[in-house]
């Protein structure tokens, strides 16, 4: 083997792996140092567009030549705007195959059938996501479309706040596993839609108001059901919006293992959540809602099968979170392995935290990790990770209360961090996991014998 | 138990190495278990692809990483998403153009996926953030090269 100087003398399957790892600016850049490049670059990497069809009228024909004509691979098309003219099909039939993510937004189509061709072109796709996508004419079109529908064998997220009719399009989705639905209408096409999804585990359900299809009294939903995550702002406080609520959450009792729970829960729903959702592992709720509330804290029944907790605190006020009341929610989930913080920052919330959560494994803490926690000591702490730490965080003091903990990760690294502080996790932690993540481009040198015996340590610099 | 091995490299040079440090190497594990069995106790492997200077770093990168736990493949995405970058990676990639593109060619043909994805990165970082004059002018030494391609 003679000795490469240039890098265009790497055979193309190395170039290739080399591309992969560039972004889609760099990549553009790339395609236009030689012809090799272009061709290896078109031939293995995917790329994304966005087709914003309010200048179609000005660009249609630049962009069909371009379209017609280039070799290139989309992965992903974004569709902005549509209304008047359509995006000449052809496109579509052309590089259709190697779409696998699916935008549609601000559109306004003409009639469903072209909806359909457009995604029959597309029997790979993974990922659609349908905003704000309106139908002119749904009457002439909806019938007789449907007995076509193509089939998504691959399909695995359906997101969309829009038209029932389009969702229905891909009602022929046998792996579809995560559906995410905005301010759902009254139709019924999505109880059915729902329903038809064998495979469906996921289910996010946002803005979800009083008419809501899926939460009238009687539907049946689907029972494959083992994530939940529910957002009710536009719900009516009303007695009987909450009892369909409960009917909702009495049909996925048994089968759901993750649920989130959105601001404003009422206290029938947290103690049917707590004495009936037996295989619920992970549950998101805002604490400073239900530290509230002492009457209800202590009829709680105790669930057991809890493991994961992720706790939202308020970012404005300070926490009005009685330490008494704490102590009752946790009493109620003893077997708390990984706590998740996001706007926690009252050192005495964390103090009864380290108290009362002896399984306490793994922290995450969305914030900054401030220096006055220096002092807090969990007794059997793993994993910690934050956002950042405060510059003047006591490590000594910290690492000495808590010396199990074997992973360490700062995603949002402060520059600050100062070579003392590496020094003093090495002598006091066995640390088996350090990441921290610093600037893009750049990686933090540390001298490499200050590390020495910390067998994996990351600098992520991923994009 | 220490199974020392031979690696010959394309000029002639051998290299005595624990048979575990070059096991790192795909192909050169699958020629020690399954053409010689498992009973490779000093055997000669001709490299016919790698020549000295490179051989010689292949070795000392190995030796490093030795201990490394195996990466664990999620969803085969792994490639894009775990950069796994020590200072000693940076440290032992400061290396001129030339032996940086030997690295990336004999983590190929070696099949030593770790050394590739480090070493294809460090070439990427060349690249990307980049104008093409600077691609160019970096990534090649030989411009008359570059300039049949163009």
């Amino acid at each position: 083997m003679c000795k490469v100087r240039s890098i265009n003398e790497l055979p193309p399957e190395i170039l290739t792996i080399i591309f992969r790892y560039l972004d889609q600016r760099s990549l553009g850049k790339a395609t236009v140092i030689c012809k090799y490049w272009k061709e290896v670059i078109e031939e293995a990497c995917r790329w994304k567009i966005c087709i914003d069809c309010r200048y179609l009228k000005t660009y249609g024909p630049q962009m069909n030549q371009f379209f017609f004509t280039t070799s290139r691979k989309f992965s992903k098309i974004a569709i902005i705007g549509l209304g008047d003219t359509n995006v000449d099909i052809r496109i579509f039939r052309r590089h259709g195959r190697n779409v696998s993510k699916l935008t549609f937004s601000r559109t306004i189509l003409q009639d469903l059938d072209y909806f359909i061709e457009t995604i029959k072109c597309m029997p790979n796709l993974r990922q659609v996501k349908l905003f704000n996508v309106g139908i002119h004419d749904v009457a002439s079109s909806s019938t007789d479309g449907q007995q076509s529908l193509p089939e998504f064998v691959k399909l695995k997220t359906l997101e969309a706040n829009c038209a029932n009719d389009l969702i229905r399009c891909f009602k022929r989705s046998p792996n579809l596993s995560e559906f995410v639905l905005w301010d759902f209408s009254k139709d019924t096409t999505v109880v059915e839609f729902n329903q038809s999804q064998k495979q469906l585990k996921s289910l996010v359900l946002y803005e979800i108001d009083n008419s809501s299809a899926l939460l009238q009294p009687g539907v049946i939903t689907n029972d494959s059901v083992s994530q939940l995550y529910l957002n009710y702002d536009r719900l009516d406080k009303s007695q009987q919006s909450w009892n369909n609520l409960l009917g909702f959450l009495k049909m996925h009792a048994k089968s759901v293992e993750i649920l989130r729970l959105g601001f404003g829960t009422p206290k029938s729903v947290y103690e049917f959540v707590f004495s009936k959702f037996e295989n619920l592992k992970s549950l998101q709720l805002p604490i400073y809602e239900i530290a509230r509330e002492k009457e209800l804290l202590k009829q709680l029944k105790v669930n057991k099968s809890i493991t994961q907790l992720f706790l939202i605190g308020l970012s404005s006020k300070k926490e009005q979170m009685g330490s008494q009341c704490v102590k009752e929610f946790i009493r109620c989930v003893p077997n708390v392995t990984d706590l998740t913080l996001q706007h926690c920052y009252s050192k005495e919330f964390l103090e009864i935290l380290a108290q009362n959560l002896v399984n306490l494994r793994r922290i995450i803490f969305y914030g900054n990790f401030k220096s006055e926690y220096s002092d807090i000591r969990f007794s059997n702490l793993k994993t910690l990770r934050s956002v950042d730490v405060e510059f003047n965080f006591d490590w000594e003091k910290f690492t000495k209360l808590n010396p199990h903990i074997t992973e360490l990760v700062v995603t949002g690294f402060n520059k600050d961090f100062a070579v003392e502080a590496f020094e003093t996790l090495r002598k006091n932690l066995k640390l088996q996991i350090f990441k921290i993540s610093y600037d893009k481009y750049k990686y933090l040198h540390m001298p490499d014998d200050l590390m020495s015996g910390v067998p994996y340590w990351f600098i992520n610099d991923s994009r | 138990m220490s199974n020392m091995i031979y690696l010959q490299s394309s000029d002639g040079d051998i290299f005595e190495t624990d048979a575990q440090i070059a096991k790192c190497s795909g192909t050169i594990r699958f020629m020690l278990e399954d053409c010689y069995m498992g009973e490779y106790e000093g055997v000669l492997i001709p490299l016919p692809n790698v020549n000295s200077a490179i051989l010689r770093k292949v070795l000392k990168w190995a030796d490093h990483h030795k201990d490394d736990p195996v990466p664990i493949e999620d969803d085969g995405h792994s490639v894009k998403q775990v950069s796994v970058f020590s200072s000693w990676d940076a440290e032992f990639l400061e290396v001129d153009q030339g032996t940086l593109f030997g690295l990336v060619q004999a983590a190929n043909y070696l099949d030593i996926q770790g050394l590739l994805d480090v070493t294809c990165k460090t070439v990427a970082n060349k690249i990307s953030g980049k104008t093409a004059d600077d691609i160019r002018n970096t990534l090649t030494t030989n411009q008359n090269k570059f300039q049949d391609f163009i």
